[in-house]
């Protein structure tokens, strides 16, 4: 058995220190400056590379990180293991219970934002290969699969961090571009892994007796089928076993590795790439519920702090930066990919029911590459299938999608406002509810004055809080009522207050009979200030003395002035 | 103050008759309320009757109609749910379900999937009933959180509960993600702290928008799966009844890659309410 030399073992691990220390200098600096670590990291392999070192000391980088020999031969092998487990992190971080959550919008724009990208990518490259860069002698299909399947696909992690830099991550517009970004991370592996399968099975770069292109798609069909069906089954029914049973967390770290591993070896060995199977492993370990997060996150940071950081610097040692920088094709490749991107997840949200600005919000949420489009570049450049100029060009994409997406959602995304209720309310004209006989009635008579300020009409107005109404009584106790309703003609909400001497029945859950009764209008969506609003109506009018300053109709100031100090107590306490 | 308007549930002439409507008719005896009790199968007198007299045991003072069926139990249920515009259906469901069968599904199963209206899976039914001490009412601050708190609040008055806990199950998804690539443990921390002070402030107004409760509220938020938590959660803290929104109608796929509906259904922990807002009403005003 050949072995490496001291001299070889002394060259591997001053390369993996400084690629690591180079690494995470500069992702300190960059996360300071608010963007993903791995711009910092890639920059780091740009430093260290023919780009710049390679240029100024070619000697010195020669000796520091050799192509050729037993150290270059290790260190793709710890490549190799690097990108297999961040695909193995990446599978983990799928988790479509999201997905389903989150409903029609978030299929309609991973959907479209997949389709749309992938058809205008993959017809341009059916067209312009050699523009677009197609590797020497590859075939069209191979090329316009591969870059319709670049121009559709998204960053989970880089997203992710986005919207927790902007605040939005339990927002309902990070939640979908969160669910649809993790679809499309799905299908579009998948998808690569049948291009890879059958860009392999053409070039007999695979193993020897392995399949044919048909046979290696069906394989690679039935592989997925089977690990995302019996083995996410099996990996469910024994987790919990391994975590009763054996140490913590070593046992199901060893467990997720070995099943990583195994997967990859499996998936290599019949000619997919070995990413596929830990890809698969990690959809099949990450979707059982019984993965304790902290596990998720100790796999995670491993992978994160140790693989990434090797993996994207050695990015840069691989291709000379400046020496393959098309400026042409760098701006061409990101013109389409920003436009295709941009107009399939812009038309999926509008066709999901949401609005303009929300649409574009997703769009640029949803066009952050990241480290997936390199790691997909990548592997293509390795097959042969792109040149090495548009590999420069993909992670200029990943690098600017990235860096622009946080700064153009956040133009977009809209925040919710905070209502107080004492600037809400019209004291100065409290509706006489006494000719109301009942709650329709009483909730007719707010409408009128609702109706007289906005200029809103009485019908929609009467139609939309009665409905209301009759889903379900709109008494909160206290003799007090809010009925309510939101119209998309509302820009800020309204708020009438009426008052009954004799009471009404609104339903209430004490029984009593409701005397103040306040209508509440917001707009559609209002994301949740009928709730807020109603909330401090409750508080506010809770003691007697409260809402006998209105049956009495003290002056405006001296009730506003009241609900103020309850409010203050209210948020103190 | 009425809950639900119109009430089926599903019956089959079996041993467990007596248990299954002892429970049901708890959610049937609101004043005005109408019940039909629906059986799918060929009518004859016999059965009629002791349809009949299992209703008489439970001593309701409701007088319910049965309406009979021939075809596909769920199809022909649902059918019914349609037509006759129920509000509620209860039915009784096995807390697991084999996995072909989880899979293509049971009757219980293909009504929560499936139906128009708010369905109740009563599991393992008991005769005089359990007495429903604990609910749990999951809050997911949706445009109809706010109707499901408040008929929440009045069944559990009506069920005479001892408590009922709010419970809102906060994903950490997101959070997992950016921590694990980047994202600072300490800024983190800050970040969790005022996202759990703001979901439980939000917790506090829907409470109070709700109303006064007649049962002990007890605002809670967990973590983790959605699903998977509310299961955890019902064991952990012996509820009786949990009550959660009901989903979106589901896709095949949602029964391999399991949505937080599918991950209820395969394991039931308690008597489980998918609870749906009454949309008719709102669907005739936008018209």
């Amino acid at each position: 058995m050949s072995r490496l030399t001291p001299q070889d073992i002394t060259q591997l691990l001053l390369a993996l220190a400084l690629m690591l220390g180079m690494a995470r200098l500069f992702s300190e600096v960059f996360t300071r400056l608010r963007q993903p670590a791995i711009v910092g990291e890639i920059l780091a392999g740009i430093v260290l590379g023919p780009s710049l070192l390679g240029a100024i000391a070619p000697e010195l980088m020669g000796s520091l990180f050799p192509t050729t020999g037993a150290s270059a031969v290790a260190l793709d092998t710890i490549n190799t293991l690097a990108v297999v487990l961040l695909l193995l992190v990446a599978g983990m971080e799928v988790d479509l219970s999201v997905l389903w959550r989150q409903g029609r919008a978030a299929l309609m724009v991973s959907v479209l934002g997949m389709i749309i990208p992938f058809g205008i990518g993959a017809g341009l490259a059916w067209l312009v290969p050699e523009f677009l860069g197609a590797g020497a002698g590859v075939e069209s299909l191979t090329f316009a699969l591969f870059f319709g399947i670049a121009l559709s696909i998204s960053a989970l992690p880089v997203i992710a961090k986005i919207l927790f830099d902007l605040g939005l991550f339990k927002s309902d517009i990070g939640m979908l571009i969160m669910a649809a970004a993790m679809f499309d991370d799905l299908v579009g592996w998948m998808g690569f892994s049948v291009v890879l399968g059958k860009m392999s099975a053409e070039s007999g770069s695979g193993h020897e007796g392995s399949f044919g292109v048909g046979a290696t798609i069906v394989l690679t069909i039935l592989i997925a089928a089977t690990t995302l069906t019996i083995g996410r089954y099996l990996v469910h029914r024994v987790l919990p076993w391994i975590q009763a049973r054996l140490s913590w967390p070593g046992g199901v770290i060893g467990f997720v590795l070995v099943l990583a591993l195994s997967a990859a070896a499996a998936t290599e060995a019949i000619g997919i790439h070995a990413i596929f199977g830990g890809f698969l492993a990690g959809v099949a370990i990450g979707d059982s519920a019984h993965l304790r997060e902290q596990t998720r996150v100790i796999l995670h940071q491993f992978v994160a702090n140790v693989f990434a950081p090797i993996f994207f610097v050695s990015i840069g040692l691989r291709v000379n930066f400046l020496a393959n920088f098309d400026l042409v094709l760098v701006l061409v490749v990101l013109a389409i990919a920003f436009i295709a991107k941009l107009a399939g997840c812009y038309s999926g949200a509008r066709l999901g029911g949401l609005t303009r600005s929300e649409g574009w919000a997703i769009g640029f949420g949803m066009n952050a590459r990241g480290a997936m489009e390199i790691i997909l570049g990548l592997l293509a450049l390795q097959f042969g299938i792109i040149s090495d100029e548009l590999f420069v060009a993909l992670v200029v994409l990943a690098l600017v999608s990235s860096i622009v997406s946080g700064p153009m959602m956040n133009r977009f995304v809209r925040r919710p406002k905070s209502w107080a209720l004492e600037d809400l309310l019209s004291l100065e004209r409290i509706v006489d509810l006494d000719g109301a006989t009942d709650a329709e009635s009483a909730v007719a008579l707010l409408a009128q004055d609702v109706a007289q300020r906005t200029g809103i009409p009485l019908a929609v107005i009467e139609r939309a809080a009665i409905a209301r109404e009759r889903q379900i009584g709109s008494g909160i106790g206290n003799e007090i009522a809010i009925p309510y309703a939101r119209l998309e003609a509302i820009e800020a909400p309204v708020l009438a207050l009426g008052h009954s001497s004799v009471g009404i029945d609104f339903d209430s859950p004490d029984g009593a009979l409701s005397h103040l009764v306040a209508l509440v209008l917001t707009g559609e969506p209002d994301d949740g200030a009928h709730v807020r609003i109603m909330a401090q109506i409750g508080r506010g009018f809770r003691t007697e003395e409260a809402r006998t300053m209105v049956y009495q109709r003290q002056p405006a100031n001296v009730i506003r002035a009241f609900i103020k100090i309850q409010a203050a107590a209210h948020a103190h306490a | 103050m009425k809950v639900f308007r119109k009430i089926g549930i599903a019956v089959a002439v079996s041993p467990g008759i007596d248990a299954l409507l002892a429970e049901a008719h708890r959610y049937a005896s609101a004043p005005g309320g109408d019940v039909e009790l629906i059986h799918v199968g060929a009518r004859t007198p016999e059965k009629e009757q002791a349809i009949r007299d299992s209703w008489a045991r439970t001593g309701s003072a409701v007088e319910p109609t049965i309406v009979w069926r021939t075809g596909s139990p769920a199809d022909e249920i649902l059918g019914v749910i349609r037509s006759d515009e129920l509000d509620l259906i209860i039915a009784g469901a096995n807390e697991r379900e084999s996995l072909l069968r989880g899979f293509f599904g049971s009757v219980a199963r293909a009504l929560a999937r499936d139906a128009d209206a708010s369905v109740l899976l009563i599991t393992a039914p008991q005769k005089p009933p359990r007495a429903i001490r604990r609910i749990a009412v999951n809050l997911d601050f949706d445009d109809d959180a706010l109707v499901l708190l408040r008929r929440s609040l009045r069944l559990a008055a009506r069920l005479a509960s001892s408590e009922i806990d709010i419970v809102h199950v906060s994903t950490k998804f997101a959070e997992d993600i950016a921590y694990a690539d980047g994202v600072d443990a300490r800024q983190l921390e800050t970040i969790e702290e005022s996202d759990v002070e703001g979901t439980l402030a939000l917790m506090r107004d829907y409470v109070d928008a709700a109303g006064i409760s007649l049962v002990p509220v007890r605002p809670q938020m967990i973590t983790g799966n959605r699903g998977q938590a509310l299961v955890d959660f019902a064991r952990r803290q012996n509820v009786d009844l949990m009550i959660v929104p009901a989903m979106q109608r589901g896709l095949m796929l949602e029964r391999i890659f399991l949505s937080d509906l599918e991950r209820l259904l395969q394991n039931i922990p308690c008597h489980l309410l998918l609870a749906r807002p009454p949309e008719d009403m709102l669907e005739e005003a936008s018209s």
